[in-house]
């Protein structure tokens, strides 16, 4: 990837990243003029963080589905049982 | 006792629960409580409990390792902005012992502008700035007037009215960017470059370009001329002419002729993108200055000049600096 498209993919990764707006400010300030090597180390960074977030944001909708779907048979057990 | 329409009821709760909340204790039970009476809140209690604990403990580690992510990624950012800040910092470090965080970061991203401003002058004009932000420093430590050279004002003017624009676009309306440029004043007082000090006229001086009228005569050496007539003047006759307009400001009764003649200078070779209204509360502005002569320009002022001029003009006026263009586009 040229550098151009990697800055371009890091001002798009701001966008979502968790990191505080003091640092975002600095990053958008100072990428212009970012030599090489930093935007590399740049881009690897936030496509890590996004990567592991999206991991992250799955195993938390898999945790409440089990948990629903769990709570919901729960339910329908002491339901019955009540019913009896 | 419970039909299919209060299992539906009771499984719609739950769904709506875990769409908006984390904490089964504290939303299921008592909208369960709410629903279907006291007697169920005894029944599970100790059911939910388990199940909620359950929950809950899933749940905080995916949010603390959501948290060591963000973490990192926040580390790694800082560092990487560090070290293009690096050389900069280390010449316009802060004490920062002595301001609030709030200010330290306003004084940070406004330092980070100016890198960037310095960092996109070619390498030939970065040194010429960091000659000049030295003897800068110079004069706001030591008193010392050595006054730049024509290239090294060029260069720091270059860099100031880039990092001044920055701040323009960030803070438009000019109260915003009058109440920053206060912040980021007082943060500076903690550094080498306290910007208070740097208004000074005392020190401002050092800015004035050493020119006479002999340099730009100069057969031999046209740089002086050629900048000039990239403010759109055409040779040394009508820059002899802008000269003398301008002098009409030290008139301490102005007539409304000769004022609008300086307008009309300023309009068409200085501040052409400015509106006409706003041209004229700079011409205002200047006048007060050289009448007043002041001891040092105040934020307020440097934020009134700062809103009056278009962004366009600014931008006219680093490519002028910067050699980026050849002659003016108004």
């Amino acid at each position: 990837m040229k550098i151009a498209d990697k800055k371009n993919k890091i001002l798009e990764f701001l966008k979502t990243s968790t990191i505080d707006q003091h640092t975002k400010t600095m990053v958008e300030t100072l990428l212009p003029v970012m030599k090489e090597a930093q935007v590399d180390d740049l881009f690897d960074t936030f496509a890590e963080e996004k990567s592991a977030l999206e991991k992250n944001s799955q195993k938390r909708q898999r945790v409440e589905l089990k948990y629903k779907i769990m709570a919901e048979k729960l339910a329908q057990i002491e339901i019955n049982k009540f019913k009896k | 006792m419970f039909g299919s329409e209060d299992i539906a009821k009771i499984g719609e709760k739950a769904k709506g629960f875990f769409g908006n909340s984390k904490d089964l204790l504290a939303k299921f039970i008592p909208s369960l409580t709410e629903a279907f009476g006291e007697a169920w809140k005894a029944k599970w209690g100790e059911k939910w409990k388990v199940f909620s604990g359950k929950f809950k403990e899933e749940w905080g580690r995916l949010g603390k390792e959501k948290e060591e992510i963000s973490q990192g990624a926040q580390a790694a950012a800082t560092k990487t902005t560090e070290q293009t800040m690096a050389s900069a910092t280390t010449a316009v470090k802060l004490d920062e012992t002595k301001v609030e965080k709030g200010s330290a970061d306003s004084y940070k991203e406004a330092l980070a502008t100016g890198v960037a401003s310095l960092a996109s002058l070619s390498q030939k004009q970065q040194v010429f700035a960091n000659k000049g932000l030295d003897k800068l420093s110079k004069a706001v430590k030591e008193g010392k007037t050595d006054v730049l050279d024509f290239d090294e004002f060029k260069a720091v003017a270059a860099t100031a009215i880039s990092t001044l624009k920055a701040l323009k676009i960030k803070y438009p309306d000019k109260d915003k960017l009058k109440t920053a440029l206060e912040q980021i004043s007082k943060a500076s007082e903690s550094s080498k470059y306290p910007i208070a000090k740097l208004l000074q006229t005392s020190v401002l001086k050092v800015l004035k370009p050493d020119i006479t009228v002999l340099d730009i005569l100069n057969p031999l050496n046209s740089s002086y001329l050629d900048f000039f007539k990239k403010f759109g003047i055409s040779g040394v006759s009508e820059l002899s002419e802008l000269k003398d307009t301008m002098s009409l400001l030290k008139e301490k009764e102005i007539t409304a002729d000769d004022k609008a003649k300086v307008v009309a200078a300023y309009k068409k070779y200085i501040i052409p993108n400015t509106t006409k209204s706003d041209v004229v509360r700079v011409v205002d502005f200047v006048q007060k200055l050289v009448l007043e002569k002041p001891a040092s320009l105040t934020i307020d002022q440097l934020a009134e000049l700062v809103s009056l001029v278009d962004v366009k003009d600014l931008d006219r006026m680093i490519a002028i600096l910067t050699g980026k263009i050849g002659e003016a586009k108004a």
